[in-house]
């Protein structure tokens, strides 16, 4: 079975939003998910900024400080082409759990 | 690769502490930002911020544990928990510790020889391009002989095209007249004015010499006659530094002044020389290593002169030049030489290059190679050793690994738990073996034949103590990998089944069995070696030297040259009066040279044959003695008389001989009366009467008779030759030191009085390579016999664990606890006899090695055999001791019940 679990779910809304938007801070990646799930999901920043550290740390993120337009200090993240491939993967196997639980919900 | 990088965030943990830090504060304010621009005021915008952030101190520390989850913090984890095994066992990780010390001491200690013998460039400028001339006389079968003066030119102006240059150098020892009125004798080098710009000597202060100094009588046979110019002036000097700051201070002012109190005749000081330049030769070049002042020679150009081979050469070859060019080139020059001047053509002289490195550590070479080779076998086998005792440790240690493992212990939690023992085990023994290193490297430097320059220089430095840490490492991974495998692949339910049997101690019995016959093979050779040495030492203390050593003081009294040979005869009467006349004091001589304290040189001589046959000459050394030489030194007239007074006059020609010289001239009569040819004081040889016949004297060396002697007077050669005296003395020979300094002070102010030693230290140092060689070897064999008691208790120890069962068995069907007892000895006995044979046939092969340095002792000696062979079975008995202790204890009941 793929092997997938809440960490994970996290991990792909972080590298699916970077995919998107090219480059963002922490607090935006937030404000992303929100918005782009119609405010259905909402990352806690509890869990996001260990997320983030970890995925630094394994080479699928790049982090750089920048300024926002408000002019503040903030921590941009973006992809790395490592990142690139595992959002691929992750994607696949967030694709196949969907699957198997619809199918077992559907099953009667 | 993110091991690495969660390592570096763990070593900058502070810094990520603020960056994590100033993200979220940067998160919080932009949330602030936003509700505010939402139309919230400042105080309430921020608090909804923080309220929806939550605790960032709780978030800093989620983020900072992602590092720590994996990695280094587990690894401390698992060091404190070897540590606290350890502790339970303190027995087991000493013995461990210990072994490794051992290891690796001997390795570091020997490498570290290695380093400044064989690796280490020597201390001139580009070193590699320097080589060493020497003269080969191949007719006469002698080689590396020094240069004469002409040939030195001849060579110098020959190969110029190969060469940036050559350098000439001679050391000696000169006596110094200092304005005080003190004299003090220097070592002197004479070197050709290129010397420190061919080598690479650095001047600190002043200046290096130039042409100007000593100017070269040109290279063409038309100046042949010495030009007189500036041969007034004594040359210019440079100071050493060591010599500078004893004599003078540190002084800069002696640049300039004159060397001594002469003020027209002495050299003037022109520079002094960077610290720690030193001259290195191998000993049998006979060059002094540390000269204290350095003076520009004057090379001659007097075909006369080509008889005195005097200067040692070091030429520096271009860049581009290969040593076998250079001596292609060098060899043009020497056939030149051979069709030019007869001496040259009838000794088939050549001219020989070598490396300069290779030149100085050839006769070292093989021995330091040896060591290095004995070392690395120690500490295979210690590691060996270590190994067969962590897998027995882990043997004990299976169930509680096997639990762990069905608990959720993984695979790799195991491995790393097992490395993590075996790291702190190496890390320990490394560090203990460094400190014996660095003891046996302060001996070996301290006692270090004295005469091996680069010997003198070992010490450990940071490419040693670099070495160490990687054997370190390397023995680490050498024994932690084998049983870290063997624990990861557990076959659980076997272990956990089983019970008491052992699975893991089940394989490889045939090669722990094969290591502990080795390591005793190897420990028997080596102590083979070590007892043949001890023989010979003690041999050596009783060899008959021809003389008696105790109670007798030597010293070299230099006075101020007399000129005519009465005056000299004067002196030296004055001195052996004053002499006489120290209480206590039972006998006085000189001689030149003296036994033990002098180079020997040989004289040609001959019988009534060798006048019509030339080649009938035959070598003996000689040495000039004053009358009472040998009653002085208690040397055993065998016939006829020794010298008296009268017969200490040049035209007395009179000489006494050895024993050897009487029995190779003479085999079948007496020599008393007999007449022989001697060629010393004139070309040609002349007739000397034999008196009498003494016992042979040792004269360089304790270890062999050398050659045989003849006896001259000091009047025959002109007296006030034989300038090294002895006095022999009622008690202690060195508290008469300064009496001697006294008398010889007050006789002549202008007298120097060096080189002040008892005559037993002159032997103690003769003995010194042969002390040494027995020292190296006892040190070596004794740990490998440490190493081999250590194996076979391990894998005895092994045998009795798996064997626990069976044991039971036999005690239940009625074995005694002495038949037990026995067996488990009897199987060491085995191992030990299977080594000792082994061993017996690895030390008769390394036997000849060893040959050069025994004296009167076989190499097959039977006795030393035995002797270690008996001295074998006691150790691997006692070895065996507790391993067979436990097995006679064994319960039967719960043996057979653990099944």
């Amino acid at each position: 079975m793929a092997k997938t679990d809440l960490q994970g779910t996290v991990d792909l809304l972080v590298l699916k939003t970077l995919a998107q938007t090219g480059e963002l801070h922490g607090y935006g990646i937030v404000l992303h998910i929100q918005t782009a799930s119609d405010e259905l999901l909402r990352v806690e920043e509890g869990s996001l900024y260990p997320a983030l550290h970890r995925m630094e740390q394994n080479g699928w993120i790049s982090a750089s400080w920048a300024l926002t337009e408000t002019n503040r200090r903030a921590k941009y993240y973006k992809l790395t082409a490592a990142g690139r491939k595992h959002l691929q993967e992750v994607e696949k196997n967030f694709e196949q759990l969907v699957k198997g639980v619809r199918a077992m919900l559907r099953y009667a | 690769m993110s091991f690495l990088r969660r390592m570096v965030n763990l070593a900058s943990r502070l810094q990520l502490d603020r960056e994590i830090r100033d993200e979220l504060r940067s998160h919080i304010e932009m949330r602030t930002d936003d509700n505010i621009a939402a139309g919230m005021s400042p105080e309430v915008a921020r608090r909804d911020a923080l309220l929806r952030f939550g605790n960032p101190t709780a978030i800093r520390e989620r983020i900072v544990a992602v590092d720590a989850g994996l990695g280094v913090e587990m690894f401390l984890r698992d060091l404190r928990y070897a540590l606290r095994q350890f502790q339970k066992n303190p027995t087991f990780a000493l013995t461990v510790i210990g072994t490794i010390a051992l290891g690796i001491g001997a390795t570091v200690a020997v490498f570290s020889v290695v380093h400044s013998v064989l690796l280490r460039p020597l201390p001139y400028r580009q070193p590699d391009r320097l080589v060493v001339a020497t003269g080969e006389m191949r007719n006469r079968n002698t080689s590396d002989l020094p240069f004469s003066s002409p040939d030195f030119v001849d060579l110098e102006n020959g190969a110029k095209r190969m060469f940036d240059g050559f350098a000439g150098v001679r050391t000696g020892k000169m006596l110094l007249a200092h304005r005080d009125g003190t004299m003090e004798q220097v070592r002197t080098a004479s070197i050709t004015t290129n010397f420190f710009s061919v080598l690479g000597g650095k001047v600190l202060l002043g200046r290096d010499f130039n042409q100007a100094d000593a100017p070269s009588q040109g290279g063409t046979l038309d100046a042949a006659t010495p030009t007189q110019a500036g041969q007034n002036a004594a040359p210019p000097a440079i100071l050493s530094y060591e010599y500078w700051q004893r004599r003078y201070g540190g002084n800069p002012a002696v640049i300039g002044q004159r060397l001594s109190s002469d003020a027209n005749n002495g050299s003037e000081i022109v520079g002094v020389l960077a610290p720690g330049f030193e001259l290195l030769f191998p000993p049998k070049a006979d060059v002094e290593r540390l000269p204290d002042v350095w003076i520009a020679t004057r090379l001659t150009y007097n075909n006369a002169d080509r008889k005195t081979l005097i200067y040692r050469v070091i030429g520096r070859l271009k860049d581009s030049v290969s040593v076998a060019n250079a001596q292609s080139e060098v060899d043009g020059v020497a056939s030149q030489l051979r069709r030019d001047f007869s001496l040259w053509q009838t000794s088939d002289c050549h001219i020989q290059l070598h490396p300069m490195h290779q030149y100085l550590v050839a006769e070292l070479t093989p021995s330091v190679i040896a060591l290095m080779g004995a070392a690395a076998f120690l500490l295979l086998i210690a590691c060996a050793n270590v190994a067969n005792l962590l897998l027995v440790r882990m043997s004990l240690r299976e169930r509680e690994l096997a639990v762990r493992n069905a608990l959720g212990g993984g695979r790799w939690d195991l491995i790393r738990q097992v490395l993590a023992e075996a790291m702190l085990l190496a890390g320990a023994g490394t560090l203990f073996g460094l400190g014996i290193a660095w003891t046996a490297v302060h001996e070996l430097a301290n006692f270090a034949l004295p005469n091996q320059p680069l010997l003198a220089s070992v010490h450990l430095d940071a490419t040693v103590i670099t070495f160490a840490a990687l054997f370190g490492i390397g023995a680490a991974a050498l024994f932690g990998v084998g049983p870290a495998l063997h624990v990861s692949r557990p076959a659980l339910m076997t272990v956990l089944r089983s019970g008491g049997q052992n699975s893991l101690l089940a394989g490889g019995r045939l090669l722990r069995n094969g290591v502990v016959v080795a390591e005793i093979a190897l420990s028997f050779a080596l102590l083979v070696g070590a007892g043949l040495m001890l023989r010979s030492f003690l041999k050596l203390q009783n060899v008959d030297p021809g003389f008696d050593a105790r109670n007798l003081l030597t010293f070299q009294i230099i006075a101020p040259q007399a000129s005519s040979p009465e005056q000299r005869s004067a002196v030296t009467r004055e001195i052996h009066d004053s002499l006489t006349s120290i209480s206590g004091v039972t006998g006085v001589t000189a001689a030149s040279p003296f036994p033990l304290a002098d180079q020997f040189f040989p004289i040609r001589w001959g019988t009534e044959q060798a006048l019509g046959d030339s080649s009938k000459f035959q070598s003996a050394n000689y040495q000039v003695v004053l009358p009472g030489y040998f009653e002085t030194l208690k040397t055993p007239l065998l016939a006829g008389r020794s010298f008296t007074e009268a017969d200490s006059a040049p035209e007395r020609n009179l000489v006494i001989i050895d024993q050897l010289l009487a029995a190779k001239a003479f085999p079948h009569e007496s020599a008393i009366g007999k007449r022989i040819l001697i060629r010393l004081r004139t070309p040609e040889p002349e007739w000397v009467e034999v008196i009498g016949v003494v016992a042979h004297q040792r004269d360089t060396s304790l270890t062999e008779t050398g050659r045989e002697q003849i006896y001259l007077t000091d009047g025959f050669m002109g007296h006030g030759f034989a300038t090294r005296w002895a006095i022999r003395t009622s008690g202690d020979p060195s508290a008469y030191g300064p009496i001697v300094r006294s008398h010889i002070t007050q006789w002549n102010g202008q007298a120097v009085l060096t080189e002040v030693e008892p005559m037993d230290d002159l032997v103690a140092q003769a003995q010194a390579t042969t002390r040494l060689a027995f020292l190296l070897i006892g040190a070596f064999s004794v740990v490998a016999l440490l190493l081999a008691a250590l194996g076979v208790y391990g894998v005895l120890s092994t045998s009795v664990r798996q064997r626990t069962s069976e044991i039971g068995v036999r005690m239940a069907l009625g074995a005694t606890k002495a038949k037990v007892f026995s067996l488990i000895v009897g199987q060491g006995l085995r191992l030990g006899a299977a080594g000792i044979l082994i061993g017996c046939v690895v030390a008769l092969c390394l036997s000849r090695w060893i040959r050069s340095l025994l004296v009167d002792t076989k190499v097959v000696d039977p006795l030393t055999y035995v002797g270690i062979t008996g001295a074998f079975c006691l150790v691997v008995a006692l070895a065996s001791w507790l391993p067979a202790l436990r097995a006679a204890s064994v319960d039967p009941m719960r043996a057979l019940r653990s099944e």
